[in-house]
């Protein structure tokens, strides 16, 4: 899910739409390469199974309980 | 001159003294006052000093002992406040010059427990910029050191909170954890730290990086201590929806019952990954004292926490962008931000929503490992970090040969817990050889607080780690 590679034009295109503030050039090369690191990292998440398994925006309670979730091991 | 032999004592001690009147809370502040004078302008704790009026306020407080209105331990005991903490007519920086001139005009709900608990407020307390970072320098505030050796940080975001307990200007200092950022100075420093579970605490007014992940939690001498400050400061808020409704608890409640038959996870395979030796045979050696007091180990795996750095940079990094939103649209005041963290928030503008949602379900997995593995052993037990302070400047870590990042390891083993709102402390264990702390983190299930503080107490009356004190270039403790 997370994108492999974030081109500067589409980070620029981007950056536009976001509202990112674009006049300091230095910045937005520096924040290219911090959101190409973080894209990198993020990849990760794209690993674990998640059939079945709900968004947890907070804590609840209720998601210990046997039978819930992958088996242990 | 003021008893210094009041700036070494906890909560509990100070207490016993001050509710049977054999010390007054007017002579306890101006002890405290007078050890900020010395150490302050060595350790660089407080952002703002409140001595007028933490002096009026133990006036009112020793007045109302007097008249038989004392209102528990925390009556008449000096505390600071990260300076992220809103308080009612006094400045409120979040450690940023964004918000320089920002004077709140009501209280947070952890300001306002405290102050009616009794407590002395003498001041504002160093914080990493709108907490959003472990160690970045603030050109703005200056950078709190370690009091253990000031060329070292003591850790963050929580950095005054943490300086001023070890340097004995504070016995309580109240920090904010959204990865690790009371633990880990807490650990870095040589104090005890408190993350308590999601909910207990109100964080209303305390300026938020991350709604689903920030938690108020105290910096103090002990792990009783910080029982006694989470009686204080628990309880439903409807101005925090993440506060639950739960009946109140005495935390300090069966805290001295041991912990004999306790079941002790260790995720070795996690710890294993960085960890300094020495950090590590200080560990290994608090696990013994811990099962000579009668637990028992057994080595769990939680392959899970692989991915919580990942998770941390999709919710905290989205959340945080979110909180700042209209502020990043201004160029006015996103000139006025440290850019290294400014770069840090924006950057998460550029992960696809989709991502948030998916970090939120891997956040659920981890959940029902933690759940689970709680079904087989009833506290997990790690290393706070795996490395102690770093110079302040650092950018890297050699930890077996291999260089990290300070991203990488500084709170690895702590955002662990913050992302299913889990109870952790940090307890002193030992020192490595340049005499910096090392710390124990003992973590359990979701409002199991007390649990997680009875076994830290039983750590601490078995151990004198936290009892000692750095020299400062007056002797310690």
């Amino acid at each position: 899910m997370a994108e492999e590679g974030l081109s500067k034009a589409a980070f620029l295109e981007m950056a536009e739409v976001a509202g990112v503030e674009t006049s300091d050039q230095e910045y937005l090369d520096l924040l290219y390469e911090q959101a190409k690191g973080a894209l990198r990292l993020v990849s990760i998440l794209d690993e674990p199974d998640l059939t079945g398994v709900e968004p947890a925006s907070m804590y609840s309670t209720g998601y210990g309980l046997p039978g819930a979730g992958p088996k242990e091991g | 001159m003021a008893d210094a032999a009041l700036t070494q004592m906890t909560i509990g001690a100070l207490s016993r003294l001050i509710g049977s009147k054999q010390v007054s809370p007017v002579e306890v502040t101006e002890a405290h006052l007078e050890r900020i004078e010395a150490a302050n302008p060595l350790v660089n704790a407080f952002v703002t000093r409140l001595d007028d009026q933490a002096l009026a306020a133990a006036r009112q407080a020793e007045g109302e002992i007097a008249a038989g209105g004392y209102r528990g331990p925390l009556h008449g005991v000096p505390m600071g406040l990260k300076d992220l903490y809103w308080t009612k007519g006094i400045r409120t920086t979040s450690g940023s010059t964004v918000d320089a001139d920002f004077v709140p005009s009501e209280d947070s709900a952890v300001a306002e427990r405290l102050a009616q608990a009794g407590t002395i407020l003498m001041g504002k307390l160093h914080t990493v910029e709108f907490a959003f970072g472990a160690k970045e320098h603030n050109p703005a505030y200056g950078d709190p050191r370690n009091p253990w050796d000031l060329s070292r940080i003591p850790g963050g975001s929580s950095s005054g909170s943490g300086a001023a307990v070890a340097a004995r200007m504070l016995p309580m200092a109240m920090g904010s954890d959204t990865a690790g950022s009371v633990r880990q100075p807490a650990c870095l420093s040589g104090v005890t730290g408190l993350k308590p579970s999601y909910g207990l605490v109100s964080r209303y007014g305390i300026t938020p990086i991350s709604a689903t992940l920030d938690h108020a939690g105290p910096l103090v001498r002990s792990a009783r201590d910080a029982g006694l400050v989470l009686n204080a400061i628990t309880g439903h808020d409807p101005r925090d929806p993440g506060t639950v409704a739960r009946e109140a608890e005495d935390f300090t409640e069966g805290i001295g019952n041991g912990i004999r038959g306790l079941r002790l996870g260790i995720p070795w395979d996690y710890i294993n990954e960085a960890v300094d030796p020495q950090v590590e045979a200080a560990f290994r050696a608090a696990v013994e004292v811990l099962e000579s007091l009668g637990a028992s180990v057994e080595e769990v795996s939680i392959p899970e926490f692989r991915y919580s750095g990942a998770m941390l940079i999709a919710i905290a990094g989205t959340e945080a962008v979110d909180v700042h939103y209209e502020r990043f649209r201004d160029p006015d005041q996103t000139g006025e931000f440290n850019q290294v963290i400014r770069r840090r928030m924006e950057s998460a503008r550029f992960l696809p929503a989709p991502l948030y949602v998916r970090a939120q379900r891997v956040r659920r997995l981890l959940g029902i490992r933690l759940a689970q593995t709680f079904q087989r052993v009833d506290l997990l037990a790690l290393p706070s970090l795996g490395m102690t302070a770093l110079p302040l400047g650092a950018e890297t870590v050699n930890i077996r040969g291999r260089t990290f990042t300070e991203q990488e390891v500084i709170t690895r083993t702590m955002h662990i817990f913050n992302m299913n709102g889990i109870p952790a402390i940090s307890v002193p264990c030992g020192y490595d050889d340049k005499g910096l702390p090392i710390g124990l983190q003992l973590a359990g299930p979701l409002f199991e607080d007390r649990r997680v503080l009875r076994a830290a107490n039983a750590y601490q009356e078995a151990t004198v780690w936290h009892t000692e004190s750095p020299a400062l270039g007056d002797g310690g403790s």
